[in-house]
């Protein structure tokens, strides 16, 4: 256990490295978009645009900051504020490295024994900064786009927790650094199938948890305007669009950590360099990488759900198949293994 | 103890707010405030897992379907009570059986068992010592709550999912299967959907 | 980790309860793609015949002396249970035979009805098998769950929405009143499971006395709803009025017996802990005034009722109160005589709704004595079985529904409670007048033009449960003993024995 003081300095950093990151999330963002869609992107604002998410933040601070007359004030206030707390706490638990690796110091701000629930709990919680600033905006459109959110949060909620749970019954725990020790692959070849449709189930869950495309419904622009930020601007919007993309990170970190060694190299690198492995942060943050690579090619590749599609693929496939995927692990750990 | 004294406080008044406070969404927020903080106070008792399972389940999924449900039905503020001196007499008694129940809680010998105590038998993951009494001395009830939802579930889609066959003898299964594909220009019967619309 | 002692999973003393449940999953999957009705009840009352096999094993198991129970004691199969799995297998089967005949022509034929009743039934067996208080919670709304929805089934009629809803929230704040006693017990007592709160409440050197009455209290209270003690009672008119009769059938008699099952169950062994200790006389005062109230609310209320629906639910009451009699005197006496009271009641009880049902229009209406005036010249039968399952209900020798009486009235009398055994009799005097007044009416008078009767063809599935119940009545009254001494001699575990 740290001490107070310690977790505390290593919660600072993480919130500030996080925001950082979005903010050059948004700018990798807008390039790679550009690159696919054979224009440039943001690329005036210094060298290769990197001044360009400096340049948003000025705007976005020194915007007017307008409150909607007819809004319910102290929740439409509130509801940006929920939604980033709890993105960013949700972050605090995933591992980036073994133990005492980070100068010493351990690579994770806690440590808990039910760090799966944890980060499942911190994120449900999240919705209702989405859920709350659509109603308090006290706007059609908003009301609207918070809705779809919220159902389709609590829809896909499912699928996710279900193919959580064959990781959980491999590696036996539900500290996320014990599951990265554990290595579920390495468990049995016996196993891989439903871990691979566990993963697949994962990700695609995943995605509509925070909402990016082809599950971004409550912004769908064509429908309803902007959804729950319909009646939002300045930093509140602001705030907003850093959870969103600090949940995005959230979900990559828990998607390596869960089903892909977390912060652990490579065993082929292992083999060529012993102790790479046992770098902090580099891997996971590598592994981080492909995933918000993914979220962006989706995003520039597929088109949206409808509405209903959403919701029966959610509740007549993804859920079944995750649902399958539990069973089958469940039978393999009981006669086979 | 500062620590406890404070969520007590902020607790309390949380579930003070989901009585007295006039506006539907107002009086539940108020009360995921209060599940919440329930939860840090879990987790000051060390009892990591309870805490996550309160906030899980009850922040994060029953009161979100509540707060749904509110603002699906956009109930308005109740404005004229059908009896107004119900209240008061409501109030009365929470209040005698509050200071019956501290009062009580005072007077009892058996004090509350030392927290050093409690803290040593939480140590070493209570997922572990939860899992022990559920599966194996509550195997039982662990089953039966199975059956329970299965009924809810099947009670619900029986009042809910009424669908007349058509005359012409349509199948059951190609009614169920219209409902499910809903179709754009027929009206939705699931209430998600109703509510995306 | 610590592992299970030898012999804690016994699945097989599950096997009524998990028949039931098979049936109830496959009657739901059938729903899907069978159209035909009278398949599903068919294999529903397949289900209830391979249960109730089950429980005739346990039964005979029990006479034996060589009761069976699993999972530490908190799931029994003893003469108590099993007996009770008979008789609330026996009244799902009628209630199944009567919506067979019923659901079609009522426009209620939807195809989750007989996967609920089944549904339903597999709670009430956890409940009357039960050996700890979780257990039997989970039983109770498992069961109730089924019937809100039940109540509610006619959707577009504003009674039964009332009915469904009213049965719904008071069963959930009865449901937490009851969660509470739970908690109470919980807390003074430090266990779940009846055998070690009994022996807990009865040593000495339990202190928490208050505590552990106070949770008996709330639990009498939670039950009590479910049998309709007064004053927890008055959902039960309205609920019974406004639920379709096949429904309103199945609630008289499965429910009620299930809560008494598990109310006698606790009777013998929690609250005779709790009476062998300090403040033990409380209790059964407690006791002794709900049911004083019951017998004379529910045979008053029954009196003034016009229609016959709401006077039998007036008359579920009443009978509550009778049955009150055994809780008191819980001993082995009491339970037997209990066991022995209830598959009477069930047997008349759903006769009369069976007959209702008949004589009621397609929207589920027309339940008053003009309706049945001249049913004896019209359909002799009908008015036949009626005429046995009133007179019965009654109390009138030589049918089931005397002999029940004067069994659970032996009961109390031995048990010390002359005062109730005399209450009860002359409240039976009451009870005669209303009954009667439904005879003399099919009987002795005309068919009026107003209330003419409803000219269709007689459904045969309805005709059996209305016979089955008919012919039973008459049969436990003339050889009671085939009944009772099954339920007299069979072994019952957790009995409670003061300790010397």
């Amino acid at each position: 256990m740290d001490p107070l003081w310690v977790t505390l300095i290593k919660a600072f950093v993480l919130c500030l490295v996080l925001l950082g990151a979005f903010a050059y999330m948004t700018l990798i963002e807008r390039r790679i978009l550009g690159r696919m869609q054979h224009r440039h992107g943001p690329n005036r604002t210094g060298p290769f645009g990197l001044l360009q998410p400096i340049a948003d933040a000025i705007k976005s601070v020194f915007k007017e900051d307008i409150i909607v007359t007819n809004a319910d004030k102290v929740v439409y206030v509130m509801a940006p504020m929920i939604s980033i707390i709890f993105a960013l706490s949700a972050f605090g638990a995933i591992p980036g490295g073994p133990a005492g690796s980070l100068f010493g110091f351990n690579p994770w701000v806690v440590d808990l024994d039910i760090g799966v629930l944890y980060v499942l709990a911190v994120t449900s919680v999240g919705v209702y900064g989405i859920f709350l600033g659509g109603w308090a905006s006290n706007s059609k459109y908003a009301l609207l786009g918070s809705l779809r959110s919220s159902a389709q949060i609590i829809s896909y909620e499912l699928g996710l927790g279900l193919s959580v749970l064959s990781v959980i019954m491999i590696a036996g725990t539900l500290n996320l650094r014990e599951i990265v020790e554990v290595g579920v692959w390495t468990v049995s070849p016996w196993l891989w199938p439903p871990l691979a449709v566990a993963f697949v189930a994962f990700v695609i869950s995943a995605i509509a948890e925070v909402n990016r495309t082809p599950f971004d419904l409550p912004e769908a622009e064509q429908e309803i305007v902007a959804g729950y930020l319909t009646e939002y601007s300045g930093i509140k919007w602001a705030l907003y669009q850093m959870s969103e993309y600090v949940n995005m990170m959230t979900a990559a970190a828990f998607i390596s950590t869960l089903f892909l060694g977390g912060y652990r190299g490579p065993y082929v690198l292992e083999r060529l360099i012993p102790g790479s492995s046992e770098w902090p942060i580099i891997w996971l943050v590598l592994k981080m990488a492909i995933f918000m690579f993914l979220f962006i090619w989706l995003r520039a590749t597929l088109p949206r759900f409808r509405y209903d599609q959403l919701m029966r693929f959610g509740w007549l496939y993804l859920f079944e198949v995750a649902l399958a995927a539990t069973l089958l692990t469940g039978a393999v750990i009981a006669f086979v293994l | 103890m500062v620590t406890f004294v404070i969520l007590a406080v902020v607790s309390v008044v949380g579930a003070l707010g989901v009585v007295l406070l006039r506006q539907p969404i107002h009086a539940a927020l108020s009360l995921v405030g209060t599940l919440l903080t329930l939860a840090v106070l879990f987790v000051t008792l060390q009892a990591h897992f309870l805490a996550v399972i309160q906030v899980l389940v009850y922040a994060g999924a029953i009161m979100v379907l509540f707060l749904f449900v509110i603002m699906l039905l956009n109930i308005e503020q109740q404005r004229k009570e059908i009896r107004p001196w119900l209240r008061w007499v409501a109030y009365g008694i929470g209040l005698v059986a509050a200071v019956g129940l501290i009062v009580g809680a005072l007077l009892d010998p058996r004090q509350a068992p030392d927290a050093a105590v409690a803290r040593a038998a939480l140590q070493g993951g209570n997922a572990l010592l939860i899992a022990e009494v559920l599966y194996f001395e509550f195997m039982l009830a662990f089953q039966l709550v199975g059956v329970l939802l299965l009924t809810g579930m099947v009670g619900a889609v029986a009042l809910v999912q009424r669908r007349r066959p058509p005359p012409g003898g349509v199948s059951a299964a190609t009614a169920r299967e219209a409902v499910l594909t809903d179709r754009p220009g027929r009206p939705s019967s699931h209430p998600v959907e109703a509510g995306g619309r | 980790m610590t592992l299970l002692p030898e012999g804690f999973i016994v699945w097989s003393v599950l096997a009524p309860a998990l028949f039931l449940l098979g049936f109830a999953l496959l009657t739901l999957l059938l729903g899907v793609f069978q159209r035909d009705r009278g398949f599903v009840a068919a294999v529903a009352l397949t289900g209830i015949a391979g249960a109730a096999v089950f429980a005739l094993h346990f039964l005979m198991e029990a006479q034996r002396g060589s009761a069976e129970s699993g999972f530490g004691l908190r799931y029994l199969a003893d003469a108590h249970a099993s007996a009770f799995t008979l008789v609330i297998l026996l009244g799902t089967a009628l209630a199944v035979l009567v919506g067979q005949g019923t659901l079609e022509r009522l426009d209620l034929d939807h195809p989750e009805y007989f996967p609920l009743l089944l549904l339903s039934a597999t709670g009430a067996v956890v409940m009357v098998s039960a050996g700890d208080l979780i257990t039997l919670l989970l039983g109770l709304e498992i069961m109730s769950l089924a019937v809100y929805v039940l109540a509610a089934w006619r959707s577009d009629v504003r009674q039964s929405q009332e009915a469904g809803l009213k049965y719904f929230l008071l069963g959930s704040f009865a449901s937490a009143l009851f969660i509470y006693g739970i908690a109470l017990t919980y807390g003074a007592g430090g266990h779940f499971d009846y055998a070690s709160l009994m022996a807990v409440f009865a040593a000495t050197g339990f202190e928490a006395h208050i505590t552990a009455l106070l949770g008996a209290v709330l639990i009498i209270a939670g039950l009590g709803f479910k049998v309709a003690f007064v004053p927890f009672h008055q959902w039960a008119p309205d609920v019974y009025t406004g639920a379709p009769t096949p429904v309103t059938t199945f609630m008289a008699v499965v429910v009620k017996t299930a809560a008494f099952g598990a109310l006698l169950r606790v009777a013998a062994t929690i609250f005779a802990g709790l009476e062998a200790g300090a403040l033990g006389a409380i209790l059964p005062g407690v006791l002794v005034v709900l049911i004083g109230a019951t017998l004379v609310v529910g045979n008053l209320g029954a009196l003034l009722q016009a229609g016959v629906k709401r006077m039998l639910a007036y008359s579920a009451v009443a009978h509550a109160g009778y049955l009150g009699l055994a809780v008191v005197a819980a001993g082995a006496d009491g339970m037997a005589a209990a066991g022995f009271y209830l598959a009477a009641y069930t047997l008349m009880t759903a006769g009369a709704f069976a007959v209702l049902t008949q004589v009621m229009d397609d929207d589920d209406r027309g339940d008053t004595i003009e309706h049945f005036a001249g049913l004896g010249r019209r359909r002799p039968w009908l008015a036949a079985a009626m005429a046995v399952c009133l007179l019965s209900l009654a109390g009138i020798p030589p049918f089931a529904g005397f002999i029940g009486k004067v069994l659970v009235i032996q009961a109390a009398i031995t048990a010390g409670h002359v005062v109730l055994a005399v209450l009860a009799v002359v409240t039976s005097v009451v009870a005669v007048v209303y009954y009667a007044r439904v005879v003399v009416a099919m009987y002795f008078r005309e068919q009026s033009s107003a209330a003419r009767l409803p000219e269709r063809p007689a459904s045969r599935s309805v005709d059996v449960a209305i016979g089955i119940a008919a012919v039973g009545t008459l049969l436990l009254g003339l050889l009671p003993g085939l009944w009772y001494t099954l339920l007299e001699q069979g072994q019952n575990l957790l009995v409670f024995v003061s300790s010397p």
